[in-house]
């Protein structure tokens, strides 16, 4: 198999259209108000060391899929645990994503279609994806990112006229410790989520510069979303806002060019399917490489069919209703919190423990070598069970 | 094998034609588009009785066509009439909703609730207090220009805010908006029958207002003209100036309100300034006032008018109520936060003490055609 490369552009428009997947619940936090917005810049800010953190590892490790390092950094067993946790942490996250995504399609649109059907058909068309690669997903994304870029702006432009600013006052009207815990949340919940693309990352070539990829998408996505925000806020006015469920698509709604052009509110529909989608790639392909390390298999193929069977029973199966998947959110950042901050700082210190000491008892020039070679090993150790385990398929 | 995958292919493009097709799909023959809804309080022991006028497509011609139905809930009513005739309604394309005041008056959130929270409904409806008996009269009344009457009250309603200016335009967000929010209460514009020597006829004409979600008193159009100056929604209309030697009006061309909250010694006060361009449009004073210093005086004369007008709206809603119609809670919201989180319950006793100092200026650009007025005798 040809490894698939990918670009910064592409890998920074994939970064900006996985966080805007789930654009849509996290515009909807009630204890802000109106200052949703400054939560968000504030967030942008926070998020800076966790990327660093990243940096750090790929730095470390380069070229390695990040599912490689974690059993290179704790062990083959405990490796293997953690990559299994991740596993179900992204079937979670693309469970919960896909039952936004279904009913977002039956409340505004089609009330009378069930909901087995939309999320069967958008996870064939992502089964469809994954099976391509990670190459393709990140191409996808571009074209989606260039197109929600101009969406946004757009409905952004037209909705000038229909704006009074006004809305956002009070600046600064809610305490400074609950923007701040919005900031958090904000972080937490699409911004952190990143261990759930990293295995694109290995994708890179070696010299690409991450710190820039974080930081430049970061701050693209960060404006569009407060665009979008201020937008809301600004047409629909406050507490309208915060009591619907999809504030874009009410406030887009709301738009016009003179009395020809109306119901833009197709376009805001378009992006949250457009970007769901991506996610849901994203996520499967993480889920079915991850588990495809744990479980030694050298493809990941055969297992995405299963894995977005799981995803769909998941998806149906874990809330009887949208109010219990909203109370389930408004907890979610502490339970994401040792996924998404603390795992990636332990394994952070394990490889610096693990490159200084292999560095440390090479300090006679032949001793690095035999610390390399020390590692082959194990390295080559994996593959032959995966040659193993591979002729049944060949076989099927 | 080949031939077992085209058979496959084959079968698969055989299904999707068969097979295809959208689970929600309409046929717009199917539907009957509602394009006003009449709410009045039940009749037989029911809550609601509710007037729909949908659009006729059966003919060549576009017809108006109206059907009624009682219910404990709104919902409720909506599918009640599902039951006297084929068709669905469908309220994609609804554009008003016209409230009887006695329903308005036992409170209105409970009738919003379905139209939010609904798919079909769009959020940009128009609310329209009956001053009738019943909403039902306002929609069995026969359009004078356009087919369905509900679309003439929309297009009036749309329309007046830049001709007319003396009826305010609430949309149904706007008006969820004002319901919740404690510093502004809500209004919404009425209508009436106006019963002429030779024809009857829908007005569009002043103010209901709401005490919480309650309605309790009605201002007339004149007065809703100085409401929406204060509310910065003038986008035209005529202003009329008395002077000492007769009445002249003007045609407003642009309006800016600014309203600047101000808390002194913890004393509230609300500093309106208007600023209003306007063209000199009839004069039916004995005076000329087509020269510099009598475009002064115009001037002059309007600045008294408005300024003089507003304050007495001001003072007069004061005196008769403590519910908010300016939105001044919401703009001492806006700008102090911290002196609204400790008068926020006390805004109904503060409001009517609440000090408003008024202040205008004037601009006429010009006396459209005439150089010089009609001079009788020479």
């Amino acid at each position: 198999m040809t490894k698939q490369t990918i670009t910064e552009k592409q890998l920074r428009s994939l970064l900006c259209v996985f966080w805007g997947g789930s654009l849509m619940v996290t515009t909807s936090s009630s204890d802000v108000k109106q200052d949703f917005w400054i939560s968000m810049l504030i967030a942008s800010v926070l998020i800076i060391p966790l990327f660093l953190i990243y940096t750090r590892i790929f730095t470390l490790y380069p070229n390695k899929n990040f599912f490689d390092i974690l059993s290179m950094v704790f062990g083959k067993v405990i490796g293997k645990i953690i990559c299994f946790v991740y596993v179900l942490f992204t079937i979670q996250i693309a469970a919960i994503l896909m039952y936004i995504f279904s009913s977002f399609i039956r409340m505004l649109n089609m009330p009378e279609t069930p909901e087995i059907a939309t999320v069967a058909l958008i996870s064939l068309v992502a089964i469809m994806c994954v099976k391509q690669g990670p190459e393709n997903i990140a191409r996808m994304s571009k074209v989606v990112w260039e197109f929600i870029f101009v969406a946004i702006s757009l409905t952004f432009v037209i909705g000038l006229r229909k704006m009074d600013f006004n809305n956002l006052k009070p600046i600064l009207g809610v305490d400074l410790k609950t923007i701040l815990g919005g900031a958090v949340t904000f972080c937490l919940l699409p911004l952190a989520e990143i261990p759930l693309c990293l295995p694109f990352f290995s994708c890179m070539d070696s010299s690409a510069n991450f710190k820039k990829i974080f930081i430049k998408g970061s701050s693209l996505f960060i404006f569009l979303t407060t665009l979008a925000n201020i937008r809301n806020t600004a047409v629909i006015g406050f507490p309208c806002s915060n009591m619907l469920f999809f504030p874009s698509y009410a406030s887009v709604s709301l738009l016009s060019v003179g009395e020809f052009f109306t119901r833009f509110e197709v376009i805001i529909g378009l992006n949250l399917v457009l970007a769901g989608l991506i996610k849901i790639c994203v996520c499967l392909y993480t889920a079915s490489s991850g588990l495809a390390k744990v479980i030694n298999l050298e493809d990941h193929k055969p297992l995405i069919i299963p894995l977005a069977l799981i995803t769909i029973t998941f998806s149906l199966m874990a809330q009887s209703n949208v109010q219990e998947l909203f109370r389930f959110l408004s907890v979610y950042p502490i339970y994401a919190f040792p996924f998404e901050i603390i795992l990636p700082i332990i394994i952070l210190i394990g490889a610096e423990i693990r490159t200084r000491t292999s560095k440390n008892g090479g300090s006679g020039g032949q001793a690095t070598e035999s610390g390399n070679q020390a590692q082959n090993p194990v390295d080559e150790k994996i593959p032959e069970p995966k040659h193993q385990k591979k002729s049944p398929y060949a076989s099927v | 094998m080949k031939t077992a995958k085209r058979l496959c292919i084959l079968i698969l493009v055989m299904n999707m034609m068969l097979l295809s097709g959208c689970w929600n799909y309409h046929e717009l023959e199917d539907m009957s588009l509602v394009t006003g809804v009449a709410i009045d309080k039940g009749i037989n022991g029911d809550t609601y009785h509710l007037t729909f006028e949908f659009v006729d497509l059966t003919g060549d011609q576009i017809k108006s066509k109206l059907v009624e139905s009682d219910g404990n809930t709104i919902y409720d009513c909506i599918r009640n009439v599902t039951g006297k005739g084929e068709k669905k309604l469908n309220f994609t394309e609804c554009k008003v909703i016209i409230i009887s005041q006695d329903l308005a008056a036992q409170g209105i959130s409970p009738i919003l609730d379905w139209y939010i929270r609904d798919h079909e409904p769009r959020m940009n409806l128009n609310l329209i207090i009956s001053k009738e008996k019943t909403a039902n009269e306002i929609l069995q009344e026969k359009p004078i220009t356009d087919e369905l009457i509900s679309l003439e009250i929309w297009k009036a309603l749309n329309r007046n805010v830049t001709t007319l200016g003396k009826v305010p335009c609430v949309e149904l967000y706007q008006a969820i908006n004002m319901l919740s929010d404690n510093g502004i209460s809500l209004i919404l514009p009425t209508i009436r029958i106006e019963k002429l020597p030779t024809s009857t006829a829908l007005v569009l004409d002043g103010t209901a207002l709401f005490e919480g979600e309650k309605l309790f008193g009605y201002i007339d159009s004149e007065k809703t003209k100085y409401l929406l100056f204060i509310k910065n929604q003038i986008d035209g209309g005529l202003l009329l100036v008395d002077t000492d030697s007769g009445k002249l009006t003007l045609e407003i061309v642009e309006n800016v309100t600014k309203l600047t909250p101000k808390i002194e010694n913890n004393e509230p006060s609300v500093d309106i300034k208007i600023k209003m361009r306007a063209m000199l449009s009839e004069d039916q004073s004995s005076t000329d006032h087509n020269t510099s210093d009598g475009i002064k005086k115009v001037q002059l004369d309007a600045e008294k008018t408005l300024t003089n007008n507003i304050s007495d709206l001001i003072t007069s809603v004061q005196s008769q109520t403590g519910s908010d119609i300016f939105g001044f809670g919401s703009l001492f919201y806006q700008n102090y936060p911290e002196y609204w989180k400790k008068e926020k319950l006390k805004w109904k006793e503060q409001f009517p003490k609440l000090k408003c100092t008024v202040s205008a200026s004037v601009k006429i650009e010009n006396t459209e055609l005439l150089k010089e007025k009609i001079k009788v005798g020479g």
